[in-house]
């Protein structure tokens, strides 16, 4: 196994981090709004920071390193795009839960993990290669 | 690595999205069940909500993830050959020892928030919570081999 495969295992494991942190931060507010669900937002939201900064750290190591990848490719700038959106909205979502406008931070989480399953399928089809 | 692994024919993307978001929502719905769970010492609502999010976002995601899993295999023509690759090992053995962990630990987490509720011990939600747990590091490890192919 070459550097890059673990770098790889390593962008594709912050992924699954991120989206999970998501996916329960969605369980949480969606089906919990009015119990006390601290630790496991605390949790979810360490997945989703965590997940965050690995897939960005991880995917321009690889965008700079694996031959045939460029930063400035078409599916690569889209997902960093993307990626910068959905953080953007989970950010924002994440301030108007805590400030307790519930309805603007379920409208930026979709935003959000909309963004992330765009980013998804960028990685997966790869438009443009 | 090279560039052999981003060629895939264009019939593969639609099952490899499907089994990657399956696999990513299950994650999810075991992160949110553990910390729920492991949470809900004496809150029966939050142990019901564990069990809910179990059942509702786990089970049908592991189905997807499973079946997915599968239409890719047969999509890459693989699933009448011997598996010869540690990575599809590792996924094989990950996905169906799952199954196992995660159906005990349904029943468990749905037999302790009832017990939960009627006052008495809170130890099948641990047991549950671990289970679950496992399952969920072992997906880990299991997504790493999918992306890493190790052997």
């Amino acid at each position: 196994m070459t550097l890059d495969d673990w770098i790889l295992g390593f962008h594709v494991l912050s992924a699954f981090a991120l989206v999970s942190g998501m996916v329960a931060l969605w369980t949480l507010a969606l089906a919990a709004p009015g119990a006390d669900v601290a630790t496991a937002s605390r949790v979810a939201r360490a997945a989703v920071l965590s997940g965050s900064v690995g897939t960005l750290v991880f995917g321009a190591w690889l965008a700079l390193t694996v031959d045939g990848y460029d930063l400035w490719d078409g599916w690569i700038a889209a997902a960093f795009v993307l990626w910068t959106v959905g953080v953007a909205a989970g950010a924002r979502s994440s301030v108007a839960f805590r400030s307790g406008d519930r309805a603007r931070g379920v409208a930026l989480h979709a935003v959000s993990t909309l963004a992330l399953v765009l980013v998804l399928a960028d990685m997966i089809w790869k438009p443009g290669t | 690595m090279t560039l052999l692994a981003a060629i895939r024919p264009e019939s593969w993307n639609l099952p490899l999205f499907l089994h990657v978001l399956g696999a990513m929502l299950v994650a999810g719905g075991l992160l949110a069940s553990v910390s729920l769970l492991a949470s809900a010492r004496r809150d029966p609502d939050l142990a019901r909500l564990g069990y809910r999010t179990l059942a509702i976002v786990g089970v049908p995601s592991y189905a997807l993830m499973w079946g997915a899993g599968h239409w890719t295999y047969s999509r890459e023509g693989l699933d009448e050959s011997a598996i010869e690759s540690a990575w599809v090992a590792i996924g094989f053995a990950v996905t169906e020892v799952g199954v196992v962990l995660l159906v005990a630990a349904l029943v468990l987490a749905g037999l302790a928030q009832r017990r939960l509720r009627a006052g008495r011990s809170t130890r099948l939600l641990t047991v549950a919570a671990g289970l679950l747990l496992v399952l969920l590091v072992a997906l880990g490890a299991a997504a790493w081999a999918m992306a890493a192919k190790p052997g």
